[in-house]
């Protein structure tokens, strides 16, 4: 045990060599730029059909967010990219507020304060205590949500999804035998808990500011996993984004590849990508 | 917050504007977060929606508009094919938001929205009806079920009447209706 600890805490060691600050300062920008562009991902997607339907004004948005992923990535232009996503997203969300989904609200919430906090935002150390607080709160959200409609300790869920969701989701369906499920079994009943307790957690170390980087990748691998199981990895690339410079660890190259690898995934679903090579 | 390092008072003025910034962000966001809460619970909005964070917690709503016109030669109700797009909806469902708010009667802008869009259904008795997948548990499924129902009864072409029940609570009006000058009814 004391072995695979000593090795786990090697590899974390190799993950977070000391960079220079000028590299750092670059992987901190790359991190809120690979945030937007889990945003991008979302928006060019609706590009044809608010351009079809004539409504300029979020082709425009759209247009200031794929302009704002590459200058927020240089620091002369990186404040001037922050708030030209802040005012596209601004627009975006007056016009869509109804429709607009929980990683948007995120993003609401997290990218545009870095505009507050100057040339140097990715400097800020108020900034990172910011983004760790608010990803804590929406994990402790996440969690009351999950409780307040009683689908996750007993299981219902998670049996809902192993019968009728997408071809990932329904990749606990073995715990509880073949299918088709009519109630949850003990397993589904565990895993449901595991989840909102898993947030619970997660949200409250966040709060009162853990920042180990194990935590960081852990928590990463989670997303990862629930990213997969969802087939939806937007949702997940931004937090991945957003812990990363909370944590003030930076999108580093091995992450900056998982992370575009899953926006490009995502465009497709892996469930349709699987069904194409099956 | 503890990683500034020095207490609040000794802050330079800049950094304490952006504290209080923030700090007001936070207090937003919780409270937001807590008013969602509420929402969910007590007027039953769809809790994928509004930045509450409680997707994956039910299956997707999913909120369809049905319009059914009266077959005079049949006598009875007839539902217009939505795949064959013999109506609009996105007026009524935009005005509507989305139906976001599940147990709210629809207003009567997102009614005369309907019309709007659809030259070729007024005058005429019509049922608009708002169909969503709800979850049970007993046993697990998901089905779609109607949760709006509203009747519209013209009275000539200036006026209409409407009638329904949403969340099983009944809702009446009535509005007076002007066609935009450039469509055809």
């Amino acid at each position: 045990m004391a072995t695979i600890a000593q090795r786990f805490g090697q590899f974390v060691d190799d993950l977070s060599v000391p960079l220079s600050e000028d590299q750092h300062g670059f992987y901190m920008r790359l991190g809120f730029s690979i945030a937007i562009l889990s945003v991008v991902f979302e928006k060019v997607l609706d590009l044809g059909i608010n351009l079809q339907t004539e409504r300029y004004a979020l082709v425009a948005t759209t247009i200031g967010f794929l302009l704002a992923a590459p200058m927020v990535l240089f620091a002369r232009t990186s404040w001037a990219g922050i708030v030209l996503f802040a005012i596209s997203i601004l627009v975006f969300v007056f016009d869509k507020w109804a429709a607009y989904h929980n990683h948007g609200w995120l993003s609401v919430w997290c990218l545009p304060v870095a505009a507050l906090f100057g040339a140097a935002w990715w400097k800020s150390e108020l900034y990172h205590w910011y983004l760790r607080v608010t990803l804590g709160v929406v994990m402790v959200a996440a969690f009351a949500q999950k409780l307040l409609a009683g689908t996750y300790l007993d299981g219902s869920f998670i049996t809902y999804l192993s019968s009728h969701g997408t071809l990932t989701e329904q990749m606990f369906g073995f715990l509880c035998g073949p299918g088709p499920y009519e109630a949850p079994c003990v397993a589904h009943q565990a895993l449901g808990t595991f989840i909102a307790f898993w947030q619970l957690g997660v949200g409250i170390l966040l709060i009162a500011g853990v920042r180990s980087l194990i935590f960081l990748f852990i928590e990463i691998a989670f997303l990862l996993g629930a990213g997969l199981y969802a087939d939806e990895m937007n949702f997940q690339v931004l937090n991945i984004a957003i812990l990363s410079i909370a944590f003030n660890y930076g999108m580093r190259p091995w992450l900056c590849g998982v992370c575009v690898a899953l926006l490009i995934i995502d465009a497709y679903s892996i469930e349709g990508l699987l069904r194409h090579v099956i | 917050m503890s990683s500034e390092g020095s207490p609040a008072a000794a802050r330079p003025p800049r950094q304490r504007v952006q504290t209080l910034i923030i700090g007001v962000l936070i207090a937003l966001h919780v409270g937001w977060l807590g008013v969602h809460l509420w929402l969910v619970k007590t007027h039953q909005i769809n809790p994928w929606k509004l930045g509450g964070y409680a997707m994956y917690t039910v299956p997707h709503l999913n909120p369809l508009t049905h319009v059914f016109v009266f077959d005079e030669g049949a006598q009875r109700w007839a539902e217009l094919e939505r795949s064959r797009a013999l109506f609009n909806s996105y007026n009524f469902d935009k005005s509507d938001d989305l139906h976001v708010f599940r147990c709210r009667p629809p207003g009567t802008d997102s009614l005369i929205g309907f019309m709007d869009e659809n030259p070729h259904l007024r005058y005429r008795p019509l049922t608009i009806a708002i169909s969503e997948r709800q979850f049970f548990k007993d046993p697990i499924r998901a089905e779609r079920h109607p949760v709006m129902t509203v009747q519209i009864a013209w009275a000539g072409e200036t006026r209409f009447a409407y009638k329904g029940e949403i969340c099983g609570t009944a809702f009446e009006g009535s509005t007076p209706y002007t066609p935009p000058p450039d469509s055809s009814g």
